[in-house]
């Protein structure tokens, strides 16, 4: 069990790593593009924007994975290369309300896990100030890859 | 004309709501989408309150909690539910109600229960009548229920009918609420077999060899069981109707041990050395030889079939180590399966039909393995606690029970998911407990 709690908190902070670098090699070719070729009409404030609500959106998707919870004997065994996407839309006060799928797994079981993860993180995180907009909508895909 | 134009206006006001009333949000807007690979909870989180009690019996309050207690433990056990502290409940079913219309589902759902198992009993005399019902409370949906009534007694057989339905209901799989356990204990002072619930309830003694019996093997109907006894000085085979209590015994010279029943026939396999060499053979269950099935020089014993009973798992020294391997009947063909380490033993073909669980001897002691049939995906599942050894797998394959020494040097059995985790002792006995062997479902429990 110590062994199982060590993988799941090592893949917890290599999930979190990789969301970050992504978001850093992320904020990296906006800043290059934005260099480059877009100084001009760049909103002032962008890039903060940008990285605010890109950290906004990680800090959703880890309140929520907190929340899925998934049996793969009860998905019916072997389920590592399925995977569900679906999105929905946080208001400022951080009141989700919409939840859709873009693509579902084949496996029912795996979407309504992914789509009860959702529902049970409801509220999360309110827009952090200065974001300003009506709406921000996550986009998650939600793969059962541990335990093999 | 001013009529044509406003129902073509009217009409491309349709046209274009309908548009956006259509066209998923996801063309919208776009997004990316942040990758979450590993479930944050393994266990289906489940609410189990008391039952309802619907008359002043006094009985009834106590049996109320009782069941609950009997339910939660049971499913808790199959190690697909974490069973939710009760003192968290913001909702009594004594007071709101165990149906639908009542339930207020907001209530589970925001302690985070995903699945809420709702009851009520009435006592009359003797007799006992039961309501249970299984909901999803994200979906606000009934899933299964079941009225039953029985004796008051009988109330473990309910909750286990109860508990059979509702995994059914959740992975369409039979689950093993049915199932018994073999093994072998020296409470006595001598080895012999007892049987227990899959629970490790209700041990009872089903040898009175005085010496030494070994190898319990269930026949796939559950009503037969095969061991090796020296109740006459002699290790020979034993084949036991438990039922009748009748049977057969095969005492041919030198070993007779390490039986295994072919999957829907009433025929087995066992390990004999009258030929001078050890060698498996198949017999009938009333111990008539048919054919001999290994043919080799050294050692080869324990087999374990494959759920087709097509081809079977065993263990052989003809590399010069017991090692693994894998015989097929239709063409004869004999595989090794196991490379890893130099002391590979007693196979269990998990019910599945694609993997293969043994114990291997390494420095660090014995472990328990899972191996693919096809020789991939080898994995360890007990490390670093004692000695552990004879895994059997749970009829639905979902659990593997097993002996250890890990709390000093006795042994007991204990049971683990098919991955290796919820490791648990099963029962606690006087003496060592070894040789689990997980019986089929048994109808007429």
């Amino acid at each position: 069990m110590a062994q199982i709690s060590k993988k799941v908190d090592e893949s917890k902070a290599d999930q979190l790593a990789r969301a970050f670098d992504r978001l850093e090699s992320k904020v990296k070719e906006t800043e290059a593009s934005e260099s480059t070729s877009n100084r001009q009409s760049a909103p002032s404030g962008g890039k903060q924007t940008f990285q605010i609500l890109d950290l906004y959106r990680v800090e959703v998707a880890y309140h929520i994975k907190k929340n899925w919870a998934f049996s793969k004997q009860m998905a019916g065994g072997n389920t590592s290369s399925l995977s569900v996407e679906l999105a929905f839309k946080v208001l400022p006060g951080g009141e989700i309300v919409d939840i859709w799928f873009d693509k579902r797994s084949g496996n029912t079981y795996l979407d309504d896990s992914a789509r009860k993860a959702v529902m049970k993180s409801n509220p999360v995180l309110p827009h952090p100030e200065k974001m300003g907009r009506p709406f921000v909508i996550i986009g998650l895909r939600f793969t059962d890859k541990g335990l093999e | 004309m001013i009529i044509q134009k406003n129902i073509k206006k009217i009409c491309l006001t349709l046209l274009f709501s309908l548009f956006f009333a259509a066209v998923p949000p996801a063309l919208l807007a776009k997004y990316d989408y942040i990758d979450i690979t590993n479930p944050f909870i393994r266990k289906i989180p489940m609410g189990i309150p008391l039952l309802k009690t619907f008359s002043k019996n006094y009985q009834e309050p106590m049996m109320a909690k009782k069941t609950a207690d009997l339910i939660s433990e049971t499913l808790e056990f199959t190690g697909y539910f974490k069973i939710l502290d009760r003192s968290a409940f913001l909702e009594s079913p004594q007071k709101s109600g165990i149906t639908a219309t009542n339930i207020k589902f907001k209530n589970w759902t925001s302690i985070g229960t995903e699945l809420l198992i709702t009851g009520g009993l009435l006592i009359k005399g003797d007799k006992i009548e039961m309501e249970l019902r299984l909901y999803d409370t994200f979906k606000q949906q009934l899933l299964t229920g079941k009225r039953y009534k029985g004796k008051t007694k009988d109330y473990r057989r309910i909750v286990r009918r109860f508990c059979s339905r509702v995994i059914f209901k959740l992975t369409n799989n039979k689950g093993f609420f049915n199932s018994k356990i073999a093994f072998v204990s020296t409470g006595t002072g001598n080895k012999e077999i007892y049987i227990c619930d899959f629970d490790g309830y209700n041990p009872k003694k089903i040898t009175n060899s005085k010496n030494i019996t070994l190898s319990p093997a269930w026949s796939s109907d559950g009503k037969w069981l095969a061991y090796t006894s020296y109740m006459r000085k002699h290790p020979d085979l034993y084949i036991k109707n438990l039922i009748s209590r009748h049977g057969t015994i095969v005492a041919k010279k030198g070993i007779n041990s390490s039986p295994a029943w072919v999957p829907g026939k009433f025929e087995l396999s066992a390990t004999f050395s009258f030929t001078g060499d050890q060698e498996i053979h198949l017999l009938t269950g009333k111990g008539k030889f048919i054919k001999k099935l290994t043919e080799n020089r050294g050692i080869d014993s324990s087999p374990s079939w494959s759920p087709d009973g097509k081809m079977f798992a065993f263990v052989s020294k003809r590399s010069g180590t017991p090692q693994i391997y894998i015989k097929n009947l239709i063409t004869g063909n004999v595989i090794r399966l196991t490379f890893n380490g130099k002391y590979n033993t007693q196979p269990s073909w998990a019910p599945c039909g694609n993997k293969i669980a043994y114990s291997a001897m390494t420095r660090q002691g014995i472990d328990i393995y899972v191996v693919g049939v096809d020789g991939n995906n080898l994995t360890r599942l007990t490390t670093n606690k004692g000695n552990n050894e004879s895994p059997s797998w749970s009829p639905d394959g979902s659990l593997i029970t097993f002996c250890s020494t890990r709390k000093g040097s006795v042994s007991r059995i204990y049971i683990m998911t098919a991955y290796g985790t919820d490791q648990r002792q099963l029962l606690s006995l006087p003496g060592q407990q070894t040789s689990p062997a997980w019986s089929p479902e048994i109808m007429n429990n």
